[in-house]
Formats: C-alpha cells, sequence, structure tokens
C-alpha cells in the first residue's frame, strides 16, 4: 500500500543486489561529492549522476523523493535565511538586520539543493537495502571502533532497530490519528493554538504504543536468545565481488570530477 | 440514518485499486456485518463511509446527504457516524477516564452538564459503574476494561451509525460475550450497526445481513442466513460456514433433524427443542 520513508522496496535490479557496506561507503562518497558541488556544471553532472542510479535501481522517480516534499517549507526558510543574512561586502537591498545579497541568494540555493540532493541518496540507500542488511552494514562500518572499546553490536543493532520502527510508527500514527478525527480532534484545524492542542491526542498514544513496543521486543529479543554480552554470530559474511569494487571505483571517480568541476 | 454508497472506487496514490464499482444500501436500524479476505479492501470501505478517506470516485450518501459535498458539515458527520477501530485502547490518552470519554464531547462544545450526563450513560452502557470508573487513569486498567472505555469514548456522542473493525480481536471469551451483549444492546436502542469480522458464527449470531467482498468487489449483499446457507458460493470464494451450520448437517444427515439450512444458535436451540418435543429422539 502507501510507501514511507525508510521503507524498503523490494526489487531486483543492480543497486539491490549491490553489498550493503560498500553501499554504504557510496553513500557516503556521493555525499561529499554532493557537498563539493559548487558550480553549474557540478550541479548538473550531479543531476545526471543520480538520475542514472534511480534509473537503474527501479524504485521510481516518486520513491525516490519522498519526503522531499513534505519539507517545503524547511527549504523555504533555510533560502530565505541565507538570502538575508549571509554576510556579504555588497548587498542589493538593507532593511534593518537583513540584508539582500546575491551571494546570500546563490548560497541559500547551495544548500537547499544539497540537502534535496543528499536526501534523494538516503531514500536511495534505505529503499534498496533490507534493513537487515543495513544493520550488518553499520556493524561493519564501525568495527574498527571496537578498538576503542565501544560496544559495537549494541550501536549496530539500536540503529538497525530504530530504521526499522520508523514505517511501522508512521503506520501507527497515521491510525491513532484517524481514530481521534472520527472522535472529532481538528487537526485539520488552521489555528495555531488548535494545532498545538490537538497534538497531545495523538503524541501520547504513540508514545505509549512505542515504550510498548519496546518492551515486548527485548522480551522477544530475549526469548531468542538475544544478548548483549555474547558475541553475535553472522549468517552471513561479506562477499565483496568485482561488480562492488567497479561501482565504488566509478562513485569515487564521479567524486572526483565533482571537486575539479 | 440510512447509508448509500453508489459506484464507489478507491485507489491509493500508486494505483492500487482497493474497491472497484462498489454500490449497496444499508438501512436505519439494520445489523450489518461485512467479511471478506485480507486485503479485499473492508477497512477502507468503513473508513471512507466515516469520511476518513475521500473516495477516488462515486459518492457516499448519509441520510440521504453526499458527505463528500463541499458544503457537507464535517464536524456533524463525527457526531453522526462513530468508528472503532481495532485494537481502539491504543487511542487514550488523558489523565482520567472521565476526561477520556469526554474527549469528543468537547470537541463539538456540549455544555458541562450535559457532558457529564452522556459521559456516565456511556460508561454505564459499557458496564462501569460511573462513580468507581472516572477518576481513574485509563493506563491503570486491564486490557478489556481500556477497551470498554474507548468505546464509550465514540458511543458517547450517541452517533446513528456504528462501525466496528475486528473489535473482538484479542478479548477473551468473557470479555467477547460481554462486548456482544453491548453492541445488542446499542442496536436495540436504534443504532445502525457495521461490524467488519473474521468471527463467522458471531456473525451468523448477530448480524442480518451481510456485505462480502474478494477483491475489492462486493460480490453479495444478502441476508446472513441465505449467504451461510450457500455453501457452493461459500467455497468458491475460499470462505467456511457457521459451525453451527456444519452441526445441523452432519445431524439432518443422519436424520435428526428436519432442515439442515440452521446457522444460528438460537434456531438450533429452537429447532433441537422442537424435535425433543415431537419425541423423534
Amino acid at each position: 500500500m502507501n510507501t514511507f520513508i525508510g521503507s524498503y522496496i523490494e526489487k531486483k535490479s543492480l543497486v539491490h543486489k549491490l553489498d550493503a557496506f560498500i553501499k554504504l561507503i557510496c553513500v557516503f562518497i556521493l555525499i561529499t561529492a554532493i557537498i563539493m558541488c559548487q558550480s553549474i556544471y557540478s550541479y548538473i553532472v550531479c543531476i545526471l549522476f543520480l538520475t542514472i542510479i534511480i534509473h537503474i535501481s527501479h524504485i521510481g522517480f516518486f520513491n525516490a523523493m519522498s519526503g522531499v516534499k513534505h519539507m517545503w517549507l524547511f527549504f523555504v526558510m533555510i533560502f530565505l535565511m541565507n538570502c538575508f543574512f549571509f554576510e556579504s561586502s555588497y548587498s542589493l537591498w538593507n532593511w534593518g538586520i537583513f540584508h539582500l545579497s546575491y551571494e546570500g541568494m546563490i548560497q541559500g540555493l547551495n544548500v537547499v539543493l544539497r540537502v534535496v540532493f543528499s536526501m534523494i541518496v538516503g531514500n536511495l540507500f534505505v529503499s534498496t537495502t533490507s534493513p537487515l542488511d543495513i544493520v550488518g552494514a553499520i556493524e561493519s562500518f564501525i568495527f574498527a571502533l571496537r578498538y576503542i572499546g565501544v560496544p559495537i553490536q549494541d550501536v549496530a543493532i539500536i540503529l538497525g532497530v530504530s530504521i526499522q520502527f520508523i514505517p511501522m510508527f508512521i503506520e501507527e500514527t497515521d491510525m491513532i490519528k484517524k481514530a481521534q478525527i472520527a472522535r472529532g480532534a481538528r487537526f485539520e484545524s488552521k489555528k495555531l493554538l488548535d494545532k498545538a492542542k490537538g497534538i497531545i491526542p495523538l503524541v501520547i498514544p504513540v508514545f505509549l504504543s512505542a515504550f510498548k513496543k519496546a518492551d515486548e521486543l527485548s522480551i522477544a529479543m530475549e526469548a531468542r536468545g538475544y544478548h548483549r554480552t555474547r558475541k553475535k554470530e553472522r549468517f552471513h559474511h561479506r562477499h565483496i565481488q568485482m561488480i562492488d569494487i567497479s561501482i565504488l571505483i566509478i562513485v569515487i571517480v564521479f567524486c572526483i570530477i565533482e571537486m575539479i568541476i | 440514518m440510512s447509508v448509500k454508497v453508489k459506484n464507489l472506487s478507491f485507489q491509493y496514490d500508486k494505483g492500487i485499486k482497493v474497491l472497484k464499482d462498489v454500490s449497496f444500501e444499508i438501512k436505519k436500524g439494520e445489523f450489518v456485518g461485512i467479511m471478506g479476505h485480507t486485503g479485499c479492501g473492508k477497512s477502507t470501505l468503513i473508513q471512507l463511509i466515516s469520511g476518513l478517506l475521500t473516495p477516488t470516485s462515486g459518492n457516499i450518501y448519509i441520510d440521504d446527504e453526499d458527505i463528500n459535498h463541499k458544503k457537507y458539515d464535517r464536524a456533524l458527520l463525527r457526531q453522526k457516524v462513530g468508528i472503532v477501530f481495532q485494537y481502539p485502547e491504543y487511542q487514550l490518552f488523558e489523565t482520567t477516564v472521565e476526561k477520556d470519554v469526554a474527549f469528543a464531547l468537547k470537541n463539538n462544545k456540549f455544555s458541562q452538564k450535559e457532558i457529564k450526563e452522556r459521559v456516565r450513560w456511556a460508561l454505564e452502557m459499557m458496564g462501569f459503574s460511573y462513580e468507581d470508573i472516572r477518576k481513574k487513569s485509563p493506563l491503570s486498567l486491564s486490557g478489556g476494561e481500556k477497551r470498554r472505555v474507548a468505546i464509550a469514548g465514540v458511543i458517547v456522542s450517541q452517533p446513528h451509525i456504528l462501525i466496528f473493525d475486528e473489535p473482538i480481536a484479542g478479548l477473551d471469551p468473557y470479555g467477547r460475550l460481554e462486548f456482544l451483549k453491548l453492541v445488542k444492546a446499542l442496536h436495540q436502542q436504534g443504532t445502525t450497526i457495521i461490524m467488519v469480522s473474521h468471527n463467522i458464527d458471531i456473525l451468523c449470531e448477530y448480524t442480518q445481513k451481510m456485505l462480502v467482498f474478494h477483491q475489492g468487489q462486493l460480490i453479495t449483499n444478502e441476508s446472513t442466513k441465505d449467504i451461510f446457507n450457500n455453501l457452493d458460493f461459500l467455497s468458491k470464494y475460499q470462505m467456511e460456514t457457521s459451525q453451527i451450520r456444519h452441526i445441523s448437517q452432519k445431524l439432518y444427515e443422519r436424520g435428526f433433524i428436519v432442515s439442515p439450512y440452521i446457522t444460528n444458535y438460537q434456531e438450533f436451540i429452537n429447532e433441537v427443542k422442537d424435535v425433543l418435543n415431537r419425541g423423534q429422539l
């Protein structure tokens, strides 16, 4: 039915088949590349590259963009703040503390585009990688931290479980919201005070059920033999293949191109 | 207080058609059951009737008024149609039972006096003693009690149409019986009841009419008795008939009773009494 941010979409594609650990590294490299974007050309290359990935991942443009639409207000705010508060030697227009500047506008646009592109990369990762693989990837990633005494398996399981819980909570929030609307709650109200009051009947049940679910999950995990101190055996060891390596190289090359132009 | 649905279709954004061209009518005071396999569109249908979703095409009329018309007063709809979701206990949020039950009334700006009267009525209807329960925290109650409080929170606005989505899931046999008694009492007070359930025996026992769905289509809309006696039809859609119907079939085959077409408990008892009186056993 509805697909939400953070939910895995099962398809057969190159992106899905890619090793989760390599994919996670790719995500970091891509985000680095996105942050490096400066010129118009680098953005064009970036858009092209992302379009190609979305295309071969078969998840559809709409899913890749999910969540971006809901954040439009955030983007507008970021843009405006950059426009008016950017420290610039030359401003087009002044009013009190506001200084509209050309550089500010460019900066605002930069920030907005970078956030949007990063969100797309994030969406691509979570919708092409099953939650279990994500946990595995993160675990491998923070493996190194183990030597300085970080309880890596705990951290990995916390992250993994949180990611898994997101779609479920969205669904549950939706259901509780409907139940309260049916009881006459006015979430649709435009008035700020009503809106603030309206949030209580929604937040309290969701929190309660979150605690309950967490409790149940911990019992279920213990019942199935999960124990924090015991070393967890992995079902799958990483089999990094040629294809993974080549994709990684392509992504690194892309990042270097982005840095140059 | 009638519900009329005309050529109703619904699909989610991603293009999956959940309901296809559904039309039916529910008259005032009827007790209607809705049945179908998981994913057949039952839950979507009841959310459409209660105005929580907007149809892709088609109309829903409640008391001959189109509920999706621009000028239709949604607040009025919320009072007319009450919906009890699966696991309604999750919707409790207030600090006391009394406040939680009064939530719907406060939203509709009733007077203090009326709120108090109605809350008392709803809680007593659900089998509580008003004075004992009102100051308790909903979270301190047991699962069954929580559910009854949640249902009280829905019936408190005295809806003319009351919709239940799988209301007995997770209740113990006694809680189930108690709950059904309450539903029956509400029905006798003139409330139109729509109940979605997988429990065939309960549907046979309580409903007069059934809407049966299969893959988003309404496949039959007849009396409960007719549907559960039509074994060929049921098996075609991998559905079952009631236990009582099975038992009476067996008894009929062995010549104990006159007719196998008995679907509910009360009829069965009457039939057996008849047979005993005639001294055939």
